[in-house]
């Protein structure tokens, strides 16, 4: 069982929230999200590294942006993936028959 | 161990009693769908993305129709139930805008009177376009074309997203099904629509069709709309450098309708092979043997023609080309693949004529005033006008000798010029064009028994019938002539200019009526008739077939049974003739004592050695890949594709009233919740007991 997040150190918050931060860039965009959730009800202990907060607003920026690139792509695929033809087909995993 | 046989036991119940109120509940009915198909940029037919249920709705007649589609008071969806020839684009329209249309059943052939050959309105209208495949055929370019068939409705090219169904008494299996829909139409007409509960059907029509043929052959939910043409020639020596003249007599195999598993084209197609098949029993009869003759003949039988002339261009198109085969395999060819490359003997550049018979089933009425009775037409290109005018005088002429009094009495002539009242109308759709827009110098001459407009049964499920008179006269008609024609251009000579031996031995030249009236029946109403089982030994299947489609099907994935039957007929026709050594027989009968020569084939149980190909037909426009798989070659060139179905189904239940379903989805629901709030105060209690102990 895990330490809870009360319980932790100043410096083993920032370790973790650097490793949850620098795990988002190895296409795991979610941990960034992970990242704020986790940290979120320390975010204002006084002994805290302002690090922490920088990898927490970074954190946020990130995944706000991923998410806006998700969805954008999303909604093109999905309007645009019979018209892309034999290129379309590959990107999709399950193709829908009938249409 | 007895544990284990109880519970196999009531697994077994289980199963049987689910089976049991399967049975109960629906009743599976034998169907003949409309289907989805696809060309170069859409979608043609029938599909329906979800199974599709109605309350059986019964409408006899267009006031019906209109009167169902305005009616208030109907609460559910609803399968109307129609003769066929009520099935118009504008009455789909209409009902569509009802919403209250699940599916449509259309009535073609039934027991009750409404249905009934007598009921059909006197003026049919045609499925098909005003100028069918003309968009594939010799003047795609001329925008203003004539247009052979007018009054067409283009039906088969509309798309429909519900899902409809035939049906048709023509045997004992649907038969069946008429009488079970029947009946419950006739239920549910009897309650007023309202007494409920009521029967429903269900439809199962899902079809994997996507967007365009190429989108589909890609994604492999597509196979294309063909099969195999048949070739033949007496001449078993030719080829491609004798430089002997050909002359070819070409006719169509296959038709196309709304409902495949009905297509069937009397008048649109079979005419046509039956004239090609008698001419050539005729001419096997000539006297002066055709392979000694100065000119080649030359049989083709297409198919798929009724799809953008699939068979003739994929044909003209292969013999016109030198084909480079990547990877042979004996003397066929893996890939590209080719069954075999006797095609290749034959040289377009030594095609000296063409006949070709079309629509010559129903000669029309005689022509009052005029004094002249019924004739066939000849029809020319006008752009090349010169070049046939002389294959359509001696047409003419020898139309004129044939004399048929039964089709004809008192008449003039038996054939004329399609443009013996001035108008240039050109060929109308035939496999010609395919021949004339690759060798646009060639004789050609189209026999039809129309001059302007084809028959309004053309590509129309009633193309079901033949009058064993009138039928079988016009058949006889158009073929004693190109026989006889064909026989002229095969030994190079006119009616003035023939020896007196030669006189003696067209003369020998006759159209068997029996043949004729034979084939007909074989081809339309029974496939295990005397004459097919000659060949085929069809009877011996432990069910023989009897009323086959004849629609083309798709490529290698069907049997062809037409092509098949007119493979074995042709080979027989244009077998060689060896005087010398009595034919081996019971290749058929007994196989593993009786072996035929490596060039020989086995026809109605005799080693022959014949020169009667298969080829294989389907869109030019489409090719096959080395693995087999299809892609899309040519766009602007035929690419019909049919979709790949999941398993089509109907069946009939009861529905309950929408009210009385209300109230059992709110009984569920309570019971439910019963249920749960008696499960947890019982925990309760039981936990409160056990302590208290």
């Amino acid at each position: 069982m895990a330490k809870p997040i009360e319980r932790m150190g100043s410096h083993e918050i920032l370790v973790v929230s650097r490793k949850l931060f620098l795990g988002g860039f190895c296409l795991l965009p979610f941990l960034w999200v992970f990242n704020i959730l986790y940290i979120w009800p320390v975010r204002n202990r006084p002994d805290l590294s302002p690090q922490v907060r920088r990898y927490l607003i970074m954190s946020g920026v990130l995944s706000i942006a991923m998410f806006v690139i998700f969805a954008t792509w999303y909604g093109v695929f999905v309007d645009h993936r019979l018209n892309w033809g034999a290129r379309g087909d590959t990107l999709t995993v399950v193709l829908v028959k009938g249409v | 161990m007895l544990k284990r046989l109880a519970i196999g036991l009531a697994a077994a119940c289980a199963f049987v009693a689910a089976q049991d109120s399967y049975d109960t509940i629906y009743n599976d009915i034998g169907s003949l769908p409309c289907v989805r198909l696809l060309n170069a940029t859409g979608t043609i037919g029938c599909q329906s993305m979800d199974a599709a249920t109605g309350v059986l709705f019964r409408t006899d007649t267009q006031d019906d129709i209109q009167q169902f589609a305005s009616q208030g008071g109907l609460v559910s969806k609803y399968t109307v139930v129609m003769p066929y020839w009520l099935l118009t684009n504008a009455n789909v329209d209409l009902l569509k805008s009802s919403h209250k249309l699940a599916a449509i059943i259309a009535v073609v052939n039934g027991t009750d009177p409404v249905y009934s050959p007598s009921a059909r309105p006197t003026i049919n209208i045609s499925p098909d376009t005003t100028c069918p495949n003309c968009e594939f055929g010799l003047y795609s370019d001329n925008p203003n074309q004539y247009q052979w068939n007018p009054t067409g409705s283009g039906l088969l090219y509309s798309q429909f997203d519900f899902p409809i169904y035939a049906l048709n008494t023509m045997d004992v299996r649907n038969t069946m099904s008429y009488n079970a829909v029947m009946q419950a139409a006739n239920t549910n007409r009897f309650r007023g629509y309202n007494n409920f509960p009521l029967k429903a059907l269900q439809f199962h029509a899902f079809m994997w069709a996507a967007q365009d043929a190429g989108t589909c052959l890609r994604k492999g939910w597509c196979t294309p709309v063909g099969g195999a043409s048949v070739w033949a020639t007496p001449s078993i020596n030719i080829t491609s450098t004798d430089n002997k003249p050909i002359v070819v007599i070409s006719a169509a195999m296959d038709s196309r309708s709304l409902f495949h598993d009905l297509t069937m084209g009397v008048e649109s197609s079979i005419s046509s092979m039956v004239t090609l098949l008698a001419v050539a029993e005729a001419l096997s009869r000539s006297s002066i043997p055709l392979d000694t003759m100065p000119n080649h003949i030359l049989y083709t039988l297409f198919t798929a023609e009724a799809w953008g002339f699939s068979g003739s261009q994929r044909f003209v198109q292969d013999i016109s080309t030198t084909i480079d085969c990547l990877k042979p395999n004996g003397a066929s060819c893996t890939y590209p693949f080719y069954s075999d490359l006797d095609f290749e003997r034959i040289n377009p550049a030594n095609i000296h004529a063409i006949i070709e018979a079309g629509q010559v089933g129903s000669l029309g009425p005689a022509t009052p005033g005029t004094g002249s009775g019924p004739t066939l037409y000849a029809h020319i290109d006008n752009t090349q006008a010169a070049a046939s005018t002389a294959l359509l005088d001696q047409i003419v002429q020898v139309g004129s000798t044939v004399g048929n009094v039964t089709a004809a009495p008192n008449s003039t002539g038996t054939i004329q010029a399609a443009n013996s009242d001035g108008v240039q109308r050109g060929l109308p759709p035939s496999s010609s064009m395919s021949f004339l827009k690759a060798q646009p110098q060639i004789p050609t001459v189209v026999v039809t028994d129309y001059q302007k407009e084809m028959s309004l049964l053309t590509s129309s499920d009633l193309d079901d019938s033949w009058d064993p008179v009138k039928t079988v006269n016009s058949i006889q008609l158009a073929a004693s002539i190109i026989s006889k024609t064909a026989w002229l251009q095969a030994q190079g000579v006119n009616n003035a200019t023939m020896t007196p031996a030669q006189q003696q031995a067209i003369g020998s030249i006759q159209i068997n009526g029996q043949l004729v009236s034979d084939l007909l029946y074989c081809l339309t109403q029974n496939y295990s008739c005397p004459l097919v089982n000659s060949y085929l030994n069809v009877t011996a299947s432990p069910n023989p077939p009897t009323r086959l489609p004849h629609y083309t099907g798709t490529l290698y994935s069907q049997s062809q049974p037409f092509p098949i039957f007119a493979w074995s007929f042709l080979a027989n026709m244009t077998r060689v003739q060896n005087a010398t050594s009595p034919p081996v027989t019971g290749c058929s009968s007994n196989p593993l004592v009786v072996q035929c020569a490596s060039d020989q084939y086995c026809v109605g149980d005799q080693c022959i050695l014949t020169m009667t190909r298969y080829h294989d037909a389907f869109g030019v426009g489409i090719a096959m890949a080395e693995d087999n798989s299809y892609y899309i070659k040519d766009a602007s060139k035929p690419v019909w594709v049919e979709a790949t179905w999941d398993p089509i189904g109907l069946r009939l239940f009861d529905v309950t009233s929408p009210r009385s379903q209300k109230v059992e989805l709110v009984v569920g629901v309570l019971l439910t919740a019963l249920t749960i709030g008696l499960v947890v105060v019982s925990k309760r209690v039981i936990k409160k007991t056990l302590k208290t102990d």
